[in-house]
Formats: C-alpha cells, sequence, structure tokens
C-alpha cells in the first residue's frame, strides 16, 4: 500500500533516475498489499470470505507473478502492460516488475493456497517453497548489496526494497503459520501479529532510507567516496543487532515456555508413574505413537515393540478386541469411548478420546486404561460375603423356623394336652360331689372342692403361660390403633362382669398410636384388668390412661387408686409368678405384667411402675424404640428414681 | 318319637364319659355314639349311608380335634367334601384356644367352635346350651340334596 501511494504522488523528481530499482513498480506494490493481505487471513479463523478472499488473492498473485514470468522466458526484456491495469500514465517505460519478484510473488500465491488449503503434506511443500523465496531474496539481496557496494545500478536480482520485504512476509509467515512438523523449532512462542508488523517495517522503511540518505550524499558529497559502504554496514548491524535482540526475546519466551512444558511433563509423568494405569496415543490410522504407564513394568510388557503397530493388530480379533478397535475409531470421529478389557489376570477400565492439534484438527487418539483389577476383586469379594451371609441368614431362618415350629407343636400339645386331664380332675370332682354327697362329711366335700379349685388354677395359669407364649410367637404388626377406645372398650367388658362397681374412668381422646392391635389389646387388657382387681375395695375407684412427651417421644401412663405396691418389691413387678399380694385377696397367676412386658418389648418401648401400698399406682410404658444417646440417660433417671424398670407381677 | 342321635368323636375316655353325663344331667335323651377317631367316625357315617340301613344319619357331630389316626380337621375336611352326609352340623369340641386352629376349622366348615371349659360346672352348661340350640331351635340340612 506504502509503494502504491509512493509511486502514485511521486514527489521527488529528482528520484526519477533512480524509480527502476527503489520504488517498486505498481503491479509490484498491488502484489505486496495482497501478499500481506494474504498472510493475515491466514492468520484468521476461516471463513466463507475470508477463504474465498484468500483464493482469489492467492490465484491473483501466481498469475500476476507467473504472466510475468512466462513474458520473460517467451522474449527477454519484454514489458507486459501489467502495470497501466494500476496506473494508467505510466512515466516511465521502463517500470514494471522484475522477473525476480515476479518469481517471488507467483510462488508465495502458491505457498498462500498450499498453506490454506492443502493437506498435511502439501502444507509441507508449502513451507518448502516459502523457504525458496526467503532463499532467493536473500540471493537477491546479497547481489544488490553488491552492486551498491560497486556503485551499480544494473542489479540483476529484484529490488532490494522487494527482497526485503518478501524475505520478511515469508519468514513471518513460516513463524506465524504453525506448520505441521517442518520447522516447528522456529515458531514464534510470543504473540504472532506484531512480528509480521515488526518485520515489515524494517522491510519498508530501510532500503528508502539507505536510497534517500545516499542520493543526498552523491549530490551533497558531504562524507566522500566510503560513505555509501559505511552506511549499509552500519545499517546492517543495527539490523542484526535488533533481529538478535527480537531473537534474544522470543528464545526467552520459548525457554519459558520449554520449562512450563518440562514442568508439566513431570507432573504428568509422576501422575502416569503412581496410577496403576497405561497411557497411549494413536495417530489416524491407529498406529501407536506413545505408550508408557507404571502398569507395564509389572506385567512385564515391553513398550518398545508396540510402537507403530496397528491397535487392531495389538488388541486381536476376539470380541473384546472389537470393542477395543471400535472404541479407538469412535474417538478417531470425534466421540470419546469407555470400555473394559482384560489382559492376563488384570482387568482395565479403557477410556479414548480424540487427539486434536492446535487447529483442533483430530490427529489421533490418546487412550487411558486405568488398571480396576483390585476394585473388581473386591467387588467379587464383597458378591461373594454377600452370598455367603444369604447363606448363614437363610440358614438361621430355617433353624429359627424349625424351633419355631417345634415351640408351636409344643405350646398346642401343652393348651390341648395338659388341660384334659385337668377336665377330668375337675369333672369327676364334681361327679363325686353330686352322685355321693351321701357318703362325704363336710371336710371331704371341703376337700373335694379344692381339688376342684386347684384344677382350675391349673387351667387359668396354662391359659396365661400360652397367651405370654404367643406374644412371643406371633408376628408384630403395627398399624394405627387407638389405644382410647380400646381401653374403654375392655373396661366397658370388665364393668359387665361386675356392674354393681363404681369405677371413675378418665382416658384422654384419641390416642393413636402405631402398634399391632392385637398384642396391645392383650398388655392393655392385662393392664386395666390389674387395675380394676387392685381398685375392687376402693369406694369409688378411680382409673385413667393419659399421654405425656418427653425427649424420647410418647409416654402413656395408666394410674389408679388402688392396692398399690412397695417400691422395694417392683423389681419383682413383671417377673413370671411373681406376685406381691395373697391370691385370697387379689386372685391371679403372676403372668399378666410379664406378658405386659413383653408386648411393650416386642415394640420396641419401655414399662416401669410408680407406686405406694394403698396409695395406688401408675404404670408408664412407651411403644417405640427410643433414639438418640438420651435413651440410656432416661432409662437410668427412670431405674434410679423408681428402681422398677424391669420387673414386676400381678402385685 | 325318636330322638335324633349325637355323634361324638372323641379318644378320650373320660372325656367321653364326663360327656354322656353332662348330656344326662341336662336331660338331654338323645342316643350317644362315641368314636374314638376319624376313621371310626367316617366308617360309621358310610355304614349308615349304605342302601338300606335303617338308622338314621346323626344330627350333631360333636368333634374334638387331637385325635389318632385321623384327627378332627381331617375328619371335617373328608365329610365336606366327599363324606355320606356332608352337611351335618358338626361342632368342634376341644381344649385349644389357638387362632390358627379356630381359623382352620372354620375355614374348613364347622359350624361352631366350642372350646372345653376345665370348670366341670361351666361345661354343663355350654352342653346345656349346645343340645338347646342345634337340637331344638335349629333346622337342621335336609338329608338328601
Amino acid at each position: 500500500m506504502v509503494f502504491l501511494v509512493l509511486w502514485l504522488v511521486d514527489p521527488v523528481q529528482a528520484l526519477e533516475q533512480y524509480t527502476a530499482q527503489v520504488i517498486p513498480a505498481p503491479s509490484s506494490a498491488v502484489a505486496l498489499v495482497l501478499v500481506g493481505l494474504g498472510t493475515l487471513l491466514l492468520e484468521q479463523p476461516f471463513t466463507v470470505l475470508r477463504r474465498g478472499t484468500l483464493l482469489l488473492g492467492a490465484v491473483t498473485l501466481i498469475a500476476m507473478g507467473g504472466s510475468v514470468i512466462a513474458a520473460e522466458l517467451i522474449r527477454p526484456g519484454l514489458h507486459l502492460p501489467l502495470d497501466s491495469f494500476f496506473v494508467a500514465a505510466t512515466s516511465s517505460a521502463n517500470v514494471s516488475q522484475l522477473p525476480a519478484t515476479a518469481f517471488n510473488v507467483a510462488v508465495f500465491g502458491l505457498v498462500l493456497l498450499l498453506c490454506a488449503f492443502g493437506a498435511s503434506w502439501q502444507r509441507m511443500l508449502g513451507q518448502v517453497f516459502a523457504l525458496l523465496i526467503v532463499l532467493n531474496s536473500v540471493r537477491d539481496l546479497a547481489l544488490s548489496g553488491a552492486s551498491l557496494f560497486w556503485m551499480h545500478n544494473d542489479s540483476p536480482g529484484g529490488a532490494p526494497a522487494m527482497s526485503l520485504f518478501f524475505a520478511a512476509v515469508t519468514i513471518s509467515l513460516l513463524r506465524c503459520f504453525p506448520p505441521p512438523q517442518l520447522l516447528a523449532g522456529i515458531r514464534s512462542t510470543g504473540s504472532r501479529l506484531p512480528a509480521v508488523w515488526l518485520l515489515i517495517f524494517p522491510a519498508v522503511i530501510i532500503p528508502i532510507v539507505i536510497e534517500l540518505i545516499s542520493r543526498w550524499e552523491a549530490r551533497v558529497h558531504a562524507f566522500g567516496a566510503g560513505f555509501e559502504t559505511l552506511l549499509l554496514i552500519g545499517l546492517n548491524i543495527g539490523l542484526i543487532w535488533w533481529f538478535a535482540e527480537s531473537l534474544a526475546d522470543s528464545e526467552q519466551l520459548r525457554m519459558r515456555a520449554d520449562r512450563a512444558r518440562i514442568e508439566s511433563e513431570q507432573r504428568l509423568k509422576l501422575i502416569t508413574d503412581q496410577m496403576p494405569a497405561i497411557l497411549w496415543s494413536t495417530d489416524l490410522q491407529l498406529r501407536i505413537t506413545a505408550i508408557h504407564g507404571s502398569v507395564l513394568n509389572p506385567l512385564s510388557i515391553d513398550p518398545l515393540p508396540y510402537l507403530g503397530r496397528d491397535v487392531g493388530a495389538i488388541v486381536g480379533d476376539d470380541e473384546s478386541g472389537r470393542i477395543a478397535v471400535r472404541a479407538h475409531r469412535e474417538a478417531i470421529n470425534g466421540t470419546s469411548a469407555r470400555y473394559e478389557r482384560n489382559v492376563g489376570k488384570r482387568s482395565f477400565d479403557v477410556r479414548v478420546e480424540p487427539l486434536r492439534d492446535l487447529g483442533n484438527r483430530i490427529v489421533g487418539v490418546v487412550s487411558l486404561a486405568l488398571d480396576i483389577t483390585e476394585r473388581r476383586e473386591m467387588e467379587t469379594a464383597i458378591q461373594e460375603l454377600n452370598s455367603i451371609l444369604e447363606q448363614r441368614v437363610a440358614e438361621r431362618t430355617r433353624q429359627l423356623e424349625a424351633v419355631n415350629e417345634e415351640l408351636e407343636a409344643f405350646c398346642y400339645s401343652v393348651s390341648h394336652d395338659l388341660r384334659a386331664p385337668l377336665r377330668s380332675i375337675d369333672g369327676f370332682s364334681q361327679a363325686l360331689l353330686e352322685d355321693y354327697a351321701d357318703h362325704l362329711d363336710d371336710e371331704g366335700r371341703t376337700h373335694l372342692q379344692r381339688v376342684r379349685n386347684a384344677s382350675q388354677r391349673m387351667a387359668r395359669l396354662i391359659d396365661d403361660l400360652l397367651a405370654l407364649s404367643r406374644v412371643t410367637r406371633s408376628s408384630l404388626e403395627r398399624r394405627s390403633v387407638n389405644l382410647s377406645t380400646l381401653a374403654q372398650s375392655i373396661l366397658d367388658d370388665l364393668h359387665r362382669t361386675e356392674p354393681q362397681r363404681q369405677v371413675h374412668l378418665t382416658i384422654q381422646p384419641d390416642l393413636w398410636a402405631d402398634v399391632d392391635g392385637r398384642l396391645m389389646t392383650v398388655a392393655l387388657t392385662n393392664l386395666l384388668e390389674n387395675a380394676w382387681k387392685f381398685t375392687a375395695r376402693q369406694p369409688l375407684a378411680l382409673i385413667s390412661l393419659t399421654r405425656t412427651y418427653a425427649d424420647e417421644g410418647a409416654i402413656y401412663h395408666l394410674s389408679d387408686n388402688g392396692a398399690g405396691f412397695a417400691m422395694s418389691s417392683a423389681q419383682r413387678l413383671f417377673q413370671p409368678f411373681q406376685r406381691l399380694h395373697h391370691e385370697r385377696d387379689f386372685p391371679g397367676t403372676g403372668i399378666g405384667l410379664a406378658t405386659v412386658k413383653r408386648v411393650i418389648a416386642r415394640h420396641g418401648g419401655q414399662i416401669w411402675a410408680v407406686g405406694a401400698p394403698d396409695e395406688g399406682a401408675t404404670f408408664s410404658f412407651t411403644l417405640l424404640p427410643s433414639v438418640g444417646r438420651n435413651t440410656h440417660l432416661f432409662v437410668d433417671h427412670v431405674e434410679d428414681i423408681h428402681g422398677a424398670e424391669s420387673s414386676s407381677a400381678d402385685r | 318319637m325318636e330322638y335324633q342321635t349325637i355323634l361324638l368323636v372323641e379318644d378320650n375316655p373320660d372325656d367321653q364319659v364326663l360327656t354322656r353325663r353332662a348330656l344326662h344331667k341336662n336331660n338331654l335323651p338323645n342316643p350317644l355314639i362315641v368314636v374314638n377317631d376319624g376313621i371310626e367316625a367316617i366308617e360309621y357315617l358310610s355304614a349308615i349311608g349304605k342302601a338300606g340301613h335303617s338308622a338314621h344319619p346323626p344330627a350333631l357331630i360333636l368333634l374334638d380335634l387331637q385325635l389318632p389316626r385321623m384327627n378332627g380337621m381331617e375328619f371335617l375336611r373328608h365329610l365336606r367334601r366327599q363324606g355320606p352326609f356332608p352337611l351335618i352340623p358338626v361342632v368342634v369340641l376341644t381344649s385349644s384356644n389357638e387362632f390358627s386352629d379356630l381359623h382352620e376349622c372354620y375355614r374348613i366348615g364347622a359350624n361352631s367352635y366350642v372350646r372345653k371349659p376345665v370348670d366341670y360346672e361351666t361345661f354343663l352348661a355350654t352342653v346345656h346350651h349346645l343340645g338347646l340350640y342345634w337340637l331344638l331351635i335349629n333346622h337342621p340340612p335336609p338329608l338328601h340334596p
């Protein structure tokens, strides 16, 4: 662009005689603009518009350079009227694109094409061509340098400015455009765009400055003959210094990058060494390009022979091999895949990911095979343990069931066979009393009556024991039960048996609880029968059922104002066959409260009693397992105060 | 008038005597046939069922559960399924008050379930009520459906 403007204005008449060498032909200026534009476009992410522009620019460059060269080849010295396209009134006839420049232009167009649209190897070819441009330009520069030195004006090469420009822009192209492999070492690691401009700047300015100064000297003769040489040497030194400086900068950047890369590689190595895994990568043809991992050694696998081999050949053609190859193919197509594979006795969890280059193109796959043998073994062990445990549970269950069946049979025969003789004893005693009353005196009749009483009491004992064992045998099925109505109906039944009794009931309404209805009926019946029985001597019996709440949940209280009991004997309250009162005062078998305690225990609850002789008793119970650490404190507390947590009888 | 017979299926001789005595004490003149187990009961009923037999089938069966050879429930099941007189009212008279027994007996077709009380006076009252209800109040099923 600069050159084009310079050409158009061309203000310095004195420079006319040098124009051919100093200022490029207009077509060259256009070419330079296209070259710069192409280089910039190559850096940007592609869009349709950019691709189109790039393609057009590259083709124009090729056509432009190619036509000039072709003309030169056909007849040397022939000037194509190419420049008149751009500047209508060409002042000097000898201004036209030099063949050397044309060569550079054409080849650069080719490089652009190859690098932008070519495959991997074509891009490499493009870089070779680019190197060619650089070499050509350096050669031209050397030639023009020599001609300057000898004060000749007819350099056989291109204009030095053009040569310098092409050398600079091509090097920047090589530096800024990521090559697949070639010249990877000279790639700039810093910001890429400024590098282009930095190189273009001296390429444009310096030749102009040199020419201006040398022309001024030619007119003024201020310094003498050696001046131009000195100037050139000075400028070259400056240029070299400047390049060295920027090279050092980029070298520093590169070293920093290298250090970061080495650090990251060391971290990766540590991870791969510590991790029970194998890492590998492949190219697009699924040939192994790298393989390492800490598991290789214990498996005595030498990674070297695998390099370059096809994944399919390594994993084999069986089902699991096919799965592995399929996973790699999926990764090549851009999807990560995962599969499990056994090698010898070891199991691996393999993850395959696409491997992408900086341009986000998939260039292969990278895979990580994690050794999960221990995990699998543990899982198997756990499964085995579980099945053993299940077997044991099933065995125990069978044993328990057998024991339970035995118990059932035992209880059944107790219920049936033990009662039969009692019936005979009672029945025949009665028969004696009826049929042989004449032969018996009063004492004989009393004895027979005692026999009958004893057998009936024995029958009650058997029934109560059966009820107690039934509480343990039957299964617990919790349902929402209204204890208030249940208690009321039990007390209604009791009232029917002794309608003459004056009993005042206080039952808190709607005492809903999640309990086994049948078992709870047994427990409440026993408790209420007790309350009913032990208040028999009170002119007005008071019986109440209430609920309170404490830390561990609901507590139910059944109180009466009956005969009560001494707290000192409270220990025995809930033990079977323990009685705290004489049979003649309050009849009973001593099994009822043991049954109650068992029902409460089946629900996971606790029962305790508070009382004093002739001052009534209060039975308190919970119906759910206590949760949390307060449980122990609470139970201890209860035992401390009442000493009645786990014992009782019919009193 | 010919009194309807009662069939007592009971292996315990004491109970046989006491039951007979209770019937007698309650002034129930019905003839009591006693068999010792389920098989004997089936044989008795089959004999009556044979053509030409003059005796009537029993109006009521008092059935104990715990019996040798064929127990009460097996007999009841057999009677209801393939007995000669499958509809005869059966009152289970037993010592057991197990839930499972109660449930099963009703399930297989017992008409009533009575637990034998140990107290003989209560037993007398029970037999009185049984006789009153099953022999007088209740309408028996037709013999030949």
